[in-house]
């Protein structure tokens, strides 16, 4: 099942397109890892098939309703980028902020009613995050927040997770964990993952599907076939390769231009 | 203490204290969405065009009030408005709205033969002058304003927090800032009667920034900035009625005391 379908979207920020005519579908259960260097448009494209940005051409559809017409927003949950929260003197606690996530979907006036606090503390227990509960978000750690944060986009019990850079300020065992707890809600749970991200060298440990943009497409497909294929090599330089295909042993070596493996 | 209680007696003394008490809870529950928001400054510059606004009331013999409110609504609107269509900081909006606010009421008062005592109440607050029908209308429109408040307060709370996720919740936060920039015209053109056009800001500003040292937990925030700026209300009420002192700049002078106090202990 198609979950999301983009068609030749292009996003423009003034005269320059962030975004060029840009194609790409998700099917129920993938792991997408998206990929690029700084500039190429990943932030830009989540945000696009969200609704936060203006398009200036094309076409996105969510569970096949254009997104124009979409409103089961319950069926998304969103992890924004780290930096863009202004966290450490905000009041709220932790509870708080992932029980906001239950006002998605909701008519005007949102109520927090008896379901919505039993889901937010059952999420907080799956999460092992209820002793952080009654602490004030911008007391937590980088870690911690971020499960916090984590724990919102889940409350529903969304189909698909979009994750803006979520391990950017997390330490390699913190970053561990969190991609652990991913691939399990993608794999136990069969959450869609749309995951950008500049830790090149582990998205390939995780992720099944790659997209690599930058500006447009460059490549999109199983990350097998990337790690294959002969000419990402001309495309993307040698270390981009190697960081993705090998440093963690997960996926098969590239096969040699014009060679047997 | 005596003295005091004898104070209590008197109607006007009754009034203030009435129509302190809500627009300060107003004031104080509002400011700490506004301070969330980095719209702080909104507060001032609205409170100068109020002060315009009076002036064009009080040159055309109307209501000042009356005139003021839906003008500092439109200014709010205008203040969101220009920076979403035009290439500039909306810091820079408050600015020149201010700026043009305080012109006019300038300018109106020189057309009306200069600065006279109606003028010079709303300039610096005459919470001790407000008339039973004020009462009645501060209360009320303190009432409506935490009454929105507290209706859309999970709204507010998400896209405070997080103006691009509550979005992606099917939130309409165009319109919640909106209703948020008119709540602060309402609640500023109400406190200008209080501590006057000058002074307003400090009584959305202080209470909030002091309630974010103290607070765990939104809500509890919320209450806090409430609580603490009724309270200031009162114990500059009572300071200003002590020492015959301009009740505005009192109850100024005790929120700050009050920030003052809370940033010492927090740092203990």
């Amino acid at each position: 099942m198609t979950q999301l379908e983009i068609r030749g979207l292009t996003v423009a920020f003034g005269a320059q397109p962030a975004l060029d005519a840009v194609d790409w579908a998700v099917q129920r259960g993938e792991f997408w890892g998206i990929v690029g260097p700084n500039g190429s448009g990943k932030t830009t494209l989540l945000r696009a098939a969200l609704g936060l940005l203006p398009v200036a051409r094309g076409a996105v559809r969510w569970f096949d309703t254009p997104l124009a017409d979409f409103h089961d927003w319950r069926r998304l949950g969103y992890l924004p980028q780290f930096t863009a929260l202004p966290l450490a003197r905000f009041p709220a606690t932790a509870r708080e902020v992932v029980a906001s996530g239950r006002l998605a979907g909701q008519r005007f006036p949102r109520r927090m009613r008896r379901p919505d606090q039993a889901a937010v503390e059952d999420l907080l227990r799956q999460l092992d995050a209820t002793d952080l509960a009654d602490r004030r978000i911008g007391e937590l750690s980088g870690g911690q927040r971020q499960r916090i944060l984590l724990a919102r986009a889940l409350v529903n019990h969304p189909d698909v997770l979009l994750l803006d850079e979520p391990t950017v300020a997390l330490d390699p065992d913190s970053r561990a964990a969190f991609y652990r707890l991913l691939r399990e809600l993608n794999a136990a749970r069969g959450v869609t993952v749309l995951l950008v991200t500049h830790d090149s060298a582990t998205v390939g440990a995780y992720a099944s599907r790659l997209l690599y943009l930058d500006g447009r497409v460059v490549f999109q497909g199983p990350f097998d076939a990337f790690c294959r294929s002969p000419d990402m090599e001309a495309r993307f330089g040698a270390y981009a390769q190697h960081l993705m295909c090998h440093q963690h042993g997960a996926r098969p070596d590239p096969t040699p231009p014009g060679g047997a493996p | 203490m005596t003295q005091l209680a004898e104070y209590l007696q008197f109607g006007f003394v009754q009034r203030a204290l009435a129509a302190g008490v809500f627009i300060a809870l107003a004031c104080g529950a509002l400011g700490v969405f506004l301070l969330l928001r980095r719209m702080a400054m909104i507060g001032d510059g609205l409170a100068h065009f109020a002060f315009g606004a009076v002036g064009l009331a009080l040159l055309l013999g109307a209501a000042p009030l009356g005139l003021a409110l839906p003008l500092t609504v439109a200014a709010a609107c205008l203040i969101l408005h220009l920076p979403e269509k035009s290439a500039f900081y909306g810091d820079a909006a408050i600015g020149m709205v201010s700026a043009v606010g305080l012109a006019l009421g300038v300018l109106l008062a020189s057309l009306g033969g200069g600065f006279n005592v109606d003028l010079f109440s709303f300039l610096f607050g005459d919470v001790l002058a407000v008339s039973r029908a004020e009462v009645g209308l501060a209360i009320g429109l303190s009432l409506t304003v935490l009454g929105l408040l507290l209706v859309g307060r999970h709204e507010l709370f998400a896209i405070t927090f997080d103006d691009a996720h509550a979005r992606t919740m099917g939130l309409r936060t165009g319109r919640w800032n909106r209703l948020l920039a008119a709540l602060a015209a309402l609640t500023v053109v109400l406190g200008i009667r209080v501590v006057g056009t000058l002074l307003v800001s400090s009584l959305i500003v202080f209470p909030a920034a002091t309630a974010l040292h103290l607070g765990r937990g939104f809500r509890a925030t919320l209450a806090l900035a409430a609580g603490l700026a009724a309270l200031s209300v009162i114990a500059g009420l009572v300071l200003s009625l002590c020492f015959n002192a301009p009740a505005g700049a009192c109850i100024t002078l005790v929120n700050a005391f009050f920030f003052g106090i809370t940033r010492q202990v927090r740092r203990r």
